[in-house]
């Protein structure tokens, strides 16, 4: 506001300054640049070095520092009224009321320097303080010891010139970098975040002893942090503080801490904003928070918590980012620094405190035995006779000091005239009952003192270091780390976020868009999307997921775009130029710049695609050539794998296919994957397939690989897997496909009222079959799929006991469709799968060859049930050093597998 | 001026209001400076400031 002010009076004296000129008063007058400097220096002097920045000696802003100054001169132990105080501070701080009491709650909630009465408010859901005249302070026991000290604080005088107040307080303890400080001055700003307060004592005790440190943020509100590019808290740096959030339930996430900057209802209210944008999907949002942050959000049926997770994180201020930009004032200049070199500031600064201090001490304690010794010396000697003739002061002074002289030798400084005037002073009482012995005992006890402390004085560096081991001791309860340091991966928004939008394309006139619902449905997406397309003209190009898109016509594919996608192989033939040959090629798409048009052809006019394909996958189809039938050409149709052709870069020629004209290219057979095999996981909340990390790991695909599915119904299918693949509500079996593992089923014949036991191998991949009878109360019980799996029964029948059935040995493996074996006549109660027996599954060959002898001695042993150690001793006793490691290399080999099993069997009774 | 009563504002429009005569720079026109001081911050104008600080302190210097 006195800036506009400024600037209005200025152009009131433009318009006088014609006169000015001519006017013989020129030497006085000033430039208006000159004038405008002056008064601009003035205003950022002041809210630099008055208001906005803490000092780098005593780490606080003048309001804080006067604050704290008040609470000095008010303290007596009880709680004062805030609004006492801040009336207080008003004597130092000529501003306003409210702001003092707003710095002040700050301070206090910062729980290290204020001692709280009433309500302060609340970090955790921003909830203001109670109005100052409610509430209650008096310094803490660490302010009382850390931050005050008359004897070693500098003056100057107050705004008005009443009082004295502190230039700094003289503050042993990296207090700027415990509490943090933020502000906006005039050219330049400060922001410092909050470190933890045991992690800097600790650090400040390893500069003390010559170690180097690494000190990082700590937040009361906690959270997990990422503190990667926290470039010592200088300017550039930067900091990623995320919310903690976990699965409450399938259908439910809740968050326990917030990150930094926010409060619960700043943060409700972001997911809110980003539900309503269709960001992210949920239910409805509840708040919880009391004394600690409790968020629950649901979510609606469908909806991946995994995925959501990740939303948050990418889409409200679930995580936020935050520049630190450290800047103090040093010897009044703002200087910029980083947080170790404040911390080594702060600690040489504690040292010369410290130091001071015990000088100060020192001195004190001097004086007293210096006096001590002249009082015990001037009565023990009877020294005050000697006054009794003097008439006037100066002989009674001259008679004491000749008095003293013979016995002053051992005195550390000379005598004064004040000394000797103190000694008239002392009273016929203390003269009367003196007690030399106790006179003795006290300089003697002094004597000890000043060793001390001369000791400490010496030994400087260790007094500081045990100095701020009381204070970690003293006041670090309680104060542990709160934010959990963590390297973050990055989340790609566009893969968490929902698809709100629906893509559509009209392919000949060369539109995309998500409001061309009349034209071709391409797919669903998000509205942060990117969007590739492919023209008939060979050319290719991204861009932005928007209503309405001009591409340019003749479109020939349109897809989301992912970037660094790998896996998308496009099968790429066409003619170079009008009459030109025709080129074959593969090639990915991972990055590009948006709303560019990449040529894919050579280049020349005419140019045309022949046949195109997209792959998902990285497969590789075979195509067959036709030729147009022109003059000799003797091999007129062929056929193309698009296997045999590398995958390379998108700008490439590609290989050539033939130099005349082709008549057409057709699709003859799909082909397999040309990639390694990919990672692909099961979502078991949203039901998908997914290759991003989310659920539980099915296992590594290639493209022969297939899934293994098996329902409650009986139903039983292998197939490819595919991530827009959607499962059956009652599937109870979904894993990796092995060609011979055989599948062992108990089910119950609704005709015949029998439980039978088979087992079957599938046969015929891609094609769904039911493995019970068909009548309507037929019923699987059991489906197991170890290769050696052993079932418990429990009969109905109470005289019965349970028996364990070795299925393997009960059936052979037979086909699909057959009926199996009766498993017992008797009725049943329950069946329940156990552990099954070991088994080795083939690695590879190699190793299937190396393993089958190793395999079968441990299997047999274990059947004789030796126990396990006497195993590996008779085996160890037996063989060389070579099958010794082998040995070992099958133990781990079957403990990993007994930890799969033991997934598995986790797997198959939550199922049933 | 919320500050000001108005029987104190009177004295400060009347007849012997304080005027100070000003001269426009030849160097840097009436644009550049508003552009500089009133502008964005530029690293330069920073730089500025912290070179050109003003401080007033009314030290004590020694109260036994």
């Amino acid at each position: 506001m006195s800036e506009e002010i400024n600037e209005n009076e200025h152009e009131e004296e433009l318009t006088n300054q014609n006169e000015a000129l001519d006017t013989p008063q020129q030497e006085t007058i000033t430039k208006v640049t000159g004038m405008y400097r002056e008064w601009f220096l003035d205003y950022a002097s002041y809210v630099i070095l008055e208001r906005a920045v803490p000092s780098i000696e005593d780490g606080l802003k003048p309001v804080q520092r006067r604050i704290m100054h008040s609470m000095k001169d008010l303290d007596d132990g009880r709680y004062n009224k805030v609004a006492n105080i801040v009336g207080h501070t008003m004597q130092y701080h000529p501003h306003g009321d409210a702001s003092i009491a707003d710095a002040m709650v700050q301070i206090g909630q910062k729980e290290l320097l204020i001692d709280m009465q009433g309500n302060w408010g609340n970090i955790l859901t921003g909830d203001r303080a109670a109005a100052s005249r409610y509430i209650e302070a008096r310094l803490s026991k660490f302010a009382l010891d850390v931050v005050f000290n008359s004897k070693t604080t500098d003056w100057k005088m107050s705004y008005d010139g009443r009082r004295k107040e502190p230039i700094d307080l003289p503050v042993k303890f990296p207090l700027l970098l415990a509490q943090g400080a933020e502000g906006i001055a005039v050219g330049l700003s400060t922001k410092i975040v909050p470190h933890n307060f045991i992690e800097l004592i600790d650090a400040s005790i390893k500069y003390l002893k010559g170690r180097s440190f690494k000190i990082f943020p700590d937040f009361l509100t906690g959270g997990i942090a990422d503190f990667t590019n926290y470039s010592d808290g200088k300017r550039g740096g930067k900091i990623r503080v995320r919310a903690k959030i976990s699965q409450f339930d399938k259908k439910t996430l809740v968050i326990n801490e917030i990150p930094f900057g926010t409060t619960t209802t700043s943060l409700i209210d972001s997911i809110i904003k980003a539900n309503e944008k269709g960001k992210i999907k949920i239910k409805k949002i509840e708040d919880n928070t009391a004394a600690e942050v409790e968020i629950l959000v649901h979510l609606p049926p469908n909806v991946s918590p995994d995925k959501t997770i990740d939303a948050l994180y990418a889409f409200t201020n679930c995580e936020n980012s935050i520049s630190p930009l450290a800047c103090t004032i040093e010897n009044n200049k703002p200087v910029f620094v980083g947080v170790s070199e404040m911390l080594k500031h702060s600690t040489d600064l504690t040292v010369d405190l410290l130091k001071k201090e015990l000088e100060i001490q020192l001195n004190e304690l001097e004086e007293q035995w210096h006096f001590s010794s002249l009082e015990r010396i001037f009565i023990e000697n009877r020294i005050y006779r000697d006054i009794e003739e003097e008439d006037t002061w100066e002989g009674v002074i001259k008679a004491i000091d000749l008095g003293l002289q013979p016995y002053i030798k051992h005195l550390k400084r000379v005598i004064t005239k004040d000394d000797i005037a103190r000694l008239t002073e002392i009273r016929i009482k203390k003269i009367s009952k003196f007690d030399i012995d106790k006179a003795k005992q006290f300089i003697e006890s002094l004597e000890d003192k000043i060793a001390v402390v001369k000791n400490h004085l010496a030994n400087l560096i260790e007094f500081a270091v045990a100095y701020f081991k009381r204070l970690k001791v003293t006041y670090g309860n309680g104060k542990e780390r709160k934010t959990e340091i963590k390297v973050f991966d990055d989340i790609v928004a566009s893969k968490v976020a929902m698809n709100n939008a629906k893509l559509y394309v009209n392919r000949e006139e060369g539109f995309v868009g998500t409001s061309l619902k009349k034209d071709e449905f391409v797919t669903d997406c998000s509205d942060i999307d990117d969007i590739i397309v492919f023209r008939k003209d060979g050319k290719m190009s991204v861009t932005k997921v928007h209503s309405k898109t001009f591409v340019g016509k003749n479109i020939i594919h349109v897809a989301v775009f992912k970037k660094k996608d790998k896996r998308t192989v496009y099968n790429f033939m066409y003619r170079d130029g009008s009459r030109g040959p025709s080129y074959m090629k593969r090639f990915n798409v991972t990055s590009v710049t948006r709303d560019k048009d990449y040529d894919l052809t050579n280049g020349n006019k005419g140019s045309i695609v022949h046949y195109f394909s997209a792959n998902l996958n990285g497969e590789a189809e075979i195509v067959s050539i036709n030729l147009r039938s022109v003059g000799s050409i003797k091999k007129l149709k062929w056929d193309i794998d698009f296997a045999d052709l590398a995958v390379k870069g998108r700008a490439v020629r590609g290989n050539t296919i033939t130099k005349y004209a082709i008549k057409s290219i057709d699709f003859k057979s799909e082909g397999v994957s040309t990639l390694k095999p990919r990672k692909i996981w099961f979502d078991d909340a949203v039901q998908r397939l997914n290759v991003d990390d989310r659920g539980e790991l099915l296992g590594e695909f290639r493209a022969e690989d297939k899934l293994l599915i098996i329902t409650q119904s009986g139903k039983v299918k292998v197939v490819k897997p595919d991530l827009a693949m959607h499962f059956e509500n009652d599937m109870i079996v979904l894993e990796k496909w092995k060609l011979n593992k055989p599948i062992s089923a108990i089910y119950f014949d609704g005709e015949k009222e029998r439980y039978y036991i088979k087992r079957f191998l599938i046969e015929v991949p891609e094609k769904e079959e039911v493995f019970i009878t068909d009548h309507p109360k037929s019923q699987l019980e059991i489906v197991a799929l170890d290769y050696r799996p052993i079932v418990e029964i429990q009969y109905s029948k109470r005289s019965l006991v349970n028996e364990q059935v070795d299925l393997e040995k009960f059936i052979a493996i037979k086909g699909i469709k057959a009926q199996g074996n009766q498993l017992t006549s008797e009725k049943i109660k329950q069946i329940n799968l156990l552990d099954p027996l070991p088994f080795e599954e083939p690695k590879d060959l190699t190793s299937e060859e190396i393993e089958v002898i190793d395999e079968q001695i441990i299997k047999d042993e274990i059947q004789i049930k030796v126990p396990e150690l006497e195993i590996k001793k008779i085996v160890m006793e037996e063989i060389s050093v070579e099958e010794k490691a082998r040995i070992a290399l099958q133990k781990s080999i079957e403990k990993k597998k007994a930890e799969d099993r033991k997934r598995d069997d986790k797997s198959q009774t939550k199922l049933f | 001026m919320g500050e000001i009563s108005p029987n104190e504002f009177v004295h400060f429009i009347g007849d012997d209001i304080r005027l100070d005569p000003v001269m426009l720079d030849k160097e840097m026109s009436t644009e550049q400076m508003l552009q500089f001081y009133m502008g964005k911050n530029t690293p330069d104008r920073q730089q500025f400031i912290i070179e050109n600080l003003k401080v007033e302190l009314d030290t004590i210097e020694d109260e036994v």
